[in-house]
C-alpha cells in the first residue's frame, strides 16, 4: 500500500458551477472546495463511505452536512439532539452523528482519516455542495491556509501553526 | 495554476446530480438516491458528487446555504 503523501497538500480553488457564462453578471467565482470522503456504518462490503465535494468554511463553527449524505453512508443522525442554527436569515436544525473523515491529497491515494461530530440538516436546497468543513471537525484538524492570489488552498499537520508562529 | 472551468464542463447538467473523477464527469442523476446507485452498481468509488443548481438557482451567486 502505498504512504500517504507528506503534509502540506494543495489543492486548487474550484469554480462555482454559477460562474463565468453561468453567473447572472458574468462573473467568475472560485471557491476552497475540496473532495472530502464521510465513511458511516458498516455494510455488506465493508464499510459505506461516499465522496463529495466539499466548503471549506471557516465561518461554519461545526462541520454540517446535507440529509441525503447521512442516508447514503448509512448514519442516523440523533433526532432528540437539535440544534438551531440561523443561516441566511432563516433557522435550520441540524442533528449531531460521529462520523469518520477522510482528506486524500488526491482521490485513490492514502488520506487522513479522524473522527468528528457532524451536523446534518433536516433540510438542504440548492447549494451544489454537500458538506461545509468549518472550525469543530476540521479547522482543529489541520492547519489550513487560503491564498486567494493563487487561488490554492494548503493543508497541513495542526501543529504547523505553532511552529511558525510560536503560539505555545 | 487556474482552476479547472468548472461551470463549462457542468453546463447541460443543470439540476442533476453528479459524480466527478477530477474534471471528468462520471455519471449524473435527477436525484441522489440514484446517481449513488449508479455509482455502486458501476463500482465507482473515487468519484466526488455535487448537485449542479437549476437555470433558475443560476440568477442568484451563492453566498451562504439556502
Amino acid at each position: 500500500m502505498a504512504e500517504r503523501r507528506p503534509f502540506p497538500w494543495v489543492f486548487p480553488y474550484q469554480e462555482d458551477p454559477t460562474s463565468g457564462a453561468t453567473h447572472p453578471r458574468g462573473r467568475f467565482v472560485y471557491r476552497p472546495v475540496v473532495s472530502i470522503t464521510l465513511i458511516g456504518a458498516e455494510g455488506p462490503d465493508g464499510p459505506e463511505e461516499s465522496s463529495f465535494h466539499a466548503l471549506v468554511n471557516s465561518g461554519a463553527e461545526r462541520v454540517l452536512a446535507a440529509p441525503g449524505v447521512a442516508r447514503q453512508i448509512g448514519v442516523t443522525p440523533d433526532r432528540h439532539d437539535p440544534t438551531p442554527l440561523k443561516i441566511g436569515g432563516e433557522t435550520r436544525l441540524v442533528h449531531p452523528a460521529d462520523v469518520t473523515l477522510r482528506l486524500a491529497p488526491e482521490p485513490g491515494l492514502p488520506g487522513w482519516e479522524w473522527r468528528a461530530e457532524v451536523g446534518f440538516f433536516s433540510e438542504w436546497t440548492s447549494a451544489p455542495w454537500q458538506v461545509l468543513l468549518g472550525q469543530v471537525g476540521f479547522f482543529d484538524q489541520f492547519t489550513v491556509t487560503f491564498s486567494r492570489s493563487a487561488l490554492q488552498l494548503a493543508i497541513e499537520h495542526a501543529e504547523r501553526f505553532d511552529r511558525r508562529f510560536g503560539s505555545d | 495554476m487556474e482552476p479547472p472551468r468548472l461551470a463549462e464542463i457542468l453546463r447541460g447538467l443543470e439540476g442533476k446530480w453528479v459524480a466527478l473523477r477530477g474534471t471528468e464527469v462520471v455519471a449524473a442523476a435527477s436525484t441522489s438516491d440514484a446517481l449513488f446507485k449508479q455509482l455502486r452498481s458501476k463500482r465507482i468509488r473515487d468519484a466526488s458528487v455535487l448537485r449542479v443548481p437549476t437555470e433558475q438557482e443560476h440568477e442568484a451567486e451563492l453566498v451562504g446555504l439556502g
